[in-house]
């Protein structure tokens, strides 16, 4: 078995949540051995130290130590968070195409709403019968196509909701009733909501769906087509049950445990994984790599299905396992019969989760002898005639072909099972020959690609009927319920969670979650480039209107016009290419979720994360670097900021503590803070701290320094050491490493605090990292960008302003304040000394993690969004220079690093 | 160190072509290869804190690249820039397989010429005018009656390199 596999299996194991019993630790301890025994570079060294220790506890369990159980849990945990990060390093190609499916369907879906609500508008308005009935079926048709797309994409939510919607208009339609305009309207913005998050987020569950539900069934109820079949979209599966088929229902506890949801979104991920895979093998059937990802799918899915209890996906799991085994072991070949077996126990499985998750279940005699049979395929895979038609046997064993002679008849005469419905169809007229004739013929294409689908399936597929009319001949066909019943679970294999078969399980249907990535699927190298090529041809547009300023009078006016006009449209061209890099904080911030539950549960405190403004839209890069630090201010915030609940309660506060993550725009700038409710930074212990530390003179007047400097002391990296974080009631872990990354991103960090009622660390980022608002000034016949975000303003002083202290360091004082005087010049040089006369020169007052410098220049020429460029190979080591921008002549200037010209100042002041 | 031209493998071809080019007065020669284009001297944006073989940056179609002074890392006297004076363009392997473009200022272009391998001699131990690290070897091109110093740019670049105190980012170069 690979090292992937011992580790999948490690990580099920760890997600499972009870403490582990006597079997599951023989089967641990052969997965950790696994794992020791490989050489393989993939496990981790740290993973590879403790697996000794595991191994001594699994011992210790298969001996009948009861205690022993639960630490081998926890260090089963801790071994898989070791190794977890390795893990999320491996997006598999399939996963990626995934994306890329949801990616399409998004913006598909986007279309269809358009489309949908052009319908529901329509229908509204329309005045004459013939009209309405017009926009009705282009609503019927589009709404179906969508909720078909949900479906195909596990969106189960929505398809529930858009499968309420078209039974309600069909309830309708055939009352010959007004179709309700307001429950469409909400289903629709519902969607749009979910569509939203799904983009932003592949992650992300679909927004409160019940209240849109409610008043699509609301309607029905009222609605005067009560009695009509369509309007009881799901009647109880026990009037349907025939002898000796019943579904499969899973235990109430099983269906709440909470790990349920989670071990189906993973297993529904496993059996996408396999039929990418298979696919692929189908293609190539020697490809060993296809086998094992469809081995270690099933395997996986068969490990944490064991844990769990849940016998039916074991039992399934298990025989595919062993048919697959047979072809990682010999060199038969994986033909397309084997493929079928292999996706029929997929369906299998898939409808076996969605029984998990509250949905309708599979047949159990069913799933018994789909078992059975690929049971006895895998005794002999090179025997398929075990299988052979069986797909086809089985769809019409269930629609009605009870005994074994009807059956032969029937496969062998599968058309005849077929067009027993499609006549109906005809009689009703919802169906011409011609159609029915089209999609016969489809349906034996497909069967003899060894597929079985039923004629009403194809129809659907086809469009030529809609779902209701399907119903509806399903049941003038006057069929014993078995077929209808097959239908509907073929045609919506997956019905609403609100099924009233199980009321207990509402709450984990709802909380399905999507488990895509992302919804942009362009390098984004390619993006980089376009924006940065966007970004020259600001800079050449500049060029040419500033080249046509010299000209004078003899500019034709045609000229300026046009040349505006390009303006416009660089700019908007300019906009657009930012915008495309444009993502939310949502998943960032759906993380901290997680962190604040384990860094507060360690800590043994209680804490709520509040979010706001997550759809906050920022550059893709700003949101990328941004996590590591706002990780670190979380963690600091609960370790440190918030205090233990009884300290909270004896001070009149809320035991559980409270953490604020926000975002917002504000001027050019994005403001992401983080506030607590805990007990704020202790000033006078920081300043303790850092006088230990030496991080100030030991003989400094303290009481001149401003709040906002001395919380600022967290910052550095000598501050923040262990004896900080055992010592200082304030923070300290990691600071450092907060600062750099967003010092990096050119951001910078406000820290505010009440003493006793809370923190608050704002962080300011620019929009982009690719191009700044900055003044452009001249020094020294040179000229330099210094970043608007830094500057507090500049001024030409007077000389009652300006003070030599010592008669050697200039200061100027601006608003009562002296601040330090360099020549921008010489600061950047490296060496301090005389400021020529500042007088007649302008200052800039630049400010940086709490300190302000002013910096002396020739001349501000300007200002203007510059595009910031890497210097290459020759950036200087003093980071007096953070990069160079193209100004309007063609010209590189120097981007002036504040943060650098701060430190340097602080130097030169101190030599 | 004096190379064994025969030793480096892309002298072994017979015929090399090298770009040869006029410092001060002297003819000198890289290998075209790793040259990716001649332009024209313009402004230069001077670097604070570098060392004087660094000119500064230039904008190269929107890409900023630093420029080196040939002259200055060659020890040589550095002059005014004149008409004829220009940037060749290097394209210098980073490693990653990606390349940095790196210009030199030469005070002119002279042109391309074979050299077969047989005709690069050693650098002879006194006599030139150059840091003897730095010559690959000395060749009488085929249709010029000048004599060429071939530079060993991967040593001049390298220097270069450490004294813009980041060596790490370059590879082998030509």
């Amino acid at each position: 078995m690979s090292v992937q596999l011992h580790l999948d299996a490690l990580v099920w194991a760890a997600a499972a949540e009870s403490a582990v019993a006597a079997e599951e630790a023989s089967e641990l301890r052969s997965h950790a051995k696994g794992l020791v025994a490989s050489e393989d570079q993939a496990v981790p060294v740290q993973l590879r130290l403790r697996l000794d220790e595991f191994l001594a506890q699994t011992d210790l369990v298969i001996a009948g130590d009861s205690d022993a159980s639960r630490t081998l849990r926890a260090l089963l945990r801790e071994l898989v968070l070791d190794e977890a990060p390795g893990q999320d390093h491996e997006p598999t190609e399939e996963e990626e195409a995934d994306a890329d499916l949801l990616a399409l369907f998004i913006s598909a879906g986007r279309d269809t709403l358009s489309e949908i609500e052009t319908s529901v508008l329509k229908l509204e308005s329309a005045k004459d019968p013939w009209e309405r009935a017009d926009a009705a079926a282009d609503l019927q048709r589009d709404i179906h196509t969508l909720k078909g797309e949900c479906g195909v994409l596990s969106l189960h939510v929505a398809q529930s909701v858009w499968h309420e919607a078209e039974t309600m208009i069909d309830g309708a339609i055939d009352s010959d009733a007004e179709v309700p305009i307001d429950p469409l309207v909400a289903a629709i913005d519902w969607h749009r909501d979910h569509l939203a998050l799904l983009s932003d987020n592949a992650q992300s569950a679909p927004p409160d769906h019940q209240d849109v539900l409610e008043s699509l069934k609301d309607w029905e109820v009222k609605g005067p087509s009560k009695e009509d079949l369509s309007s009881q979209p799901q009647p109880p599966a026990s009037a349907v049950q025939t002898s000796g088929s019943e579904p499969i229902v899973f235990a109430d506890e099983l269906l709440l445990d909470e790990t349920i949801p989670e071990f189906v979104t993973e297993a529904r991920q496993h059996l996408e994984d396999s039929e990418a895979a298979l696919f692929e093998l189908e293609e190539d059937p020697k490809s060993p790599d296809g086998i094992d990802r469809i081995f270690r799918a099933f395997h996986t899915i068969k490990g944490v299905a064991g844990f769990l209890g849940i016998t039916e996906v074991v039992e399934l799991a298990h025989v595919v396992e062993t048919l697959l085994d047979q072809f990682r072991a010999s060199e038969l070949d994986f033909t397309s019969g084997h493929a079928d077996i292999v996706l029929e126990s997929k369906d299998m499985l898939e409808q076996l989760l969605a029984a998990l998750m509250g949905e309708a279940g599979p047949q159990r005699s069913a799933h018994d002898e789909l078992v059975m049979q690929v049971g006895k395929v895998a005794e002999d895979p090179s025997d398929l005639a075990a299988f052979g038609s069986r797909a086809v046997r089985t769809a019409l064993a269930i629609a009605g072909f009870r005994d074994d002679a009807e059956l032969e008849q029937a496969a062998r005469e599968p058309e005849v099972a077929a067009m027993r419905l499609g006549e109906v169809l005809v009689a009703r007229g919802a169906l011409t020959e011609v159609e029915l004739n089209v999609a016969l013929d489809r349906q034996r294409e497909l069967r003899e690609e060894g597929e079985s689908v039923l004629i009403g399936q194809v129809l659907v597929l086809l469009g030529a009927i809609t779902k209701s009319q399907l119903d509806a001949a399903v049941k003038a066909q006057k069929d014993p319920s078995p077929l209808r019943d097959l239908l509907k679970s073929e045609v919506f294999p997956s019905p609403p969670a609100e099924d009233e078969l199980m009321p207990g399980s509402k709450a984990p249907g709802t909380k399905k979650k999507a488990h895509y990535d992302s919804t942009i699927r362009v390098s984004t190298q390619r993006l980089d480039s376009l924006v940065d090529m966007v970004g020259e041809l600001v800079i050449a547009q500049q060029m040419v209107v500033q080249g046509t300023e010299g000209i004078g009078d003899g500019v034709g006016e045609s000229l300026i016009r046009n040349l505006s006009h390009l303006g416009k449209i660089t700019r908007d061209l300019q906009e657009a290419s930012m915008s495309l890099r444009m993502v939310t904080f949502q998943s960032t911030f759906q993380k901290m979720h997680r962190l604040v539950r384990d860094v507060a549960g360690k800590a043994g405190k209680s804490v709520k994360l509040e979010i706001e403004g997550a759809d906050t839209e920022v550059d893709r890069n700003v949101v990328d670097k941004i996590s590591d630090p706002l990780v670190h201010l979380v963690r600091n915030a609960i370790d440190h900021g918030v205090e233990p609940p009884e300290d909270r309660e004896a001070a009149g506060k809320d035991p559980q503590g409270t953490v604020v993550l926000s975002a917002r725009h504000q001027g050019g700038a994005i403001v992401i803070s983080l506030k607590d409710d805990g007990r704020g930074l202790d000033r006078d212990r920081i300043l303790r701290k850092a006088k230990e530390k030496g991080l100030i003179p030991s003989d400094r007047d303290l009481s001149e320094m401003s709040d906002s400097a001395v919380y600022k002391l967290i910052f550095e990296p000598g501050f923040s050491t262990a004896a900080a974080i055992t010592d200082i009631s304030g923070r300290g872990v990691g600071m450092d490493v907060v600062k750099r990354n967003i010092e990096a991103m050119r951001g910078k960090v406000e820290i505010f605090s009440e003493q006793g009622k809370g923190a608050e660390f704002q962080i300011q980022l620019p929009l982009t990292l690719a191009i700044i608002d900055a003044m452009i000034v001249s020094t020294n016949s040179q000229r330099y960008v210094i970043p608007t975000l830094s500057i507090v303003q500049s001024f030409r002083p007077n000389a009652q302003q300006l003070h030599a202290i010592k008669g050697e360091r200039p200061v100027v004082e601006v608003r009562g304040q002296l601040v330090p005087l360099h020549r921008l010049d010489q600061i950047l040089e490296g060496y301090g000394g005389h400021t020529g006369d500042p007088s007649r020169s302008t200052l800039i007052l630049v400010e940086g993690m709490g300190r302000r410098v002013c910096l002396v220049v020739d001349e501000i020429l300007g200002q203007q969004q510059v595009v910031i460029k890497k210097l290459g190979p020759c950036t200087p080591t003093a980071r007096v220079i953070s990069g160079g921008a193209i100004l309007g002549d063609g010209r590189v200037a120097l981007i002036v690093d504040i943060e650098g010209v701060l430190a340097e100042s602080e130097s030169v002041a101190l030599c | 160190m004096t190379k064994q031209p025969a030793d480096d493998p892309s002298q072994v071809d017979t015929g090399s072509k090298f770009l040869t080019f006029v410092l001060e007065g002297g003819t000198y020669g890289i290998p075209i290869l790793i040259v990716r284009e001649i332009i024209a001297m313009q402004p230069v944006t001077p670097l604070p804190r570098m060392p004087q073989a660094i000119e500064g940056v230039i904008n190269l179609r929107g890409k900023i690249i630093p420029v080196l002074d040939l002259r200055r890392s060659l020890g040589l006297n550095a002059g005014e820039h004149d008409r004829s004076t220009c940037v060749i363009v290097l394209d210098v392997d980073a490693g990653d397989e990606s390349t940095v473009n790196i210009g030199c200022v030469v005070n002119a272009v002279r042109e391309v010429s074979n050299v077969k391998s047989e005709d690069i001699q050693d650098a002879p131990s006194v006599g030139t005018r150059l840091d003897a690290n730095y010559i690959l070897g000395l060749a009488k091109s085929e249709d010029s009656e000048h004599v060429v110093t071939l530079i060993d740019m991967q040593i001049v670049l390298a220097d270069f390199m450490s004294e813009a105190g980041d060596f790490e980012a370059m590879g082998a170069v030509g």
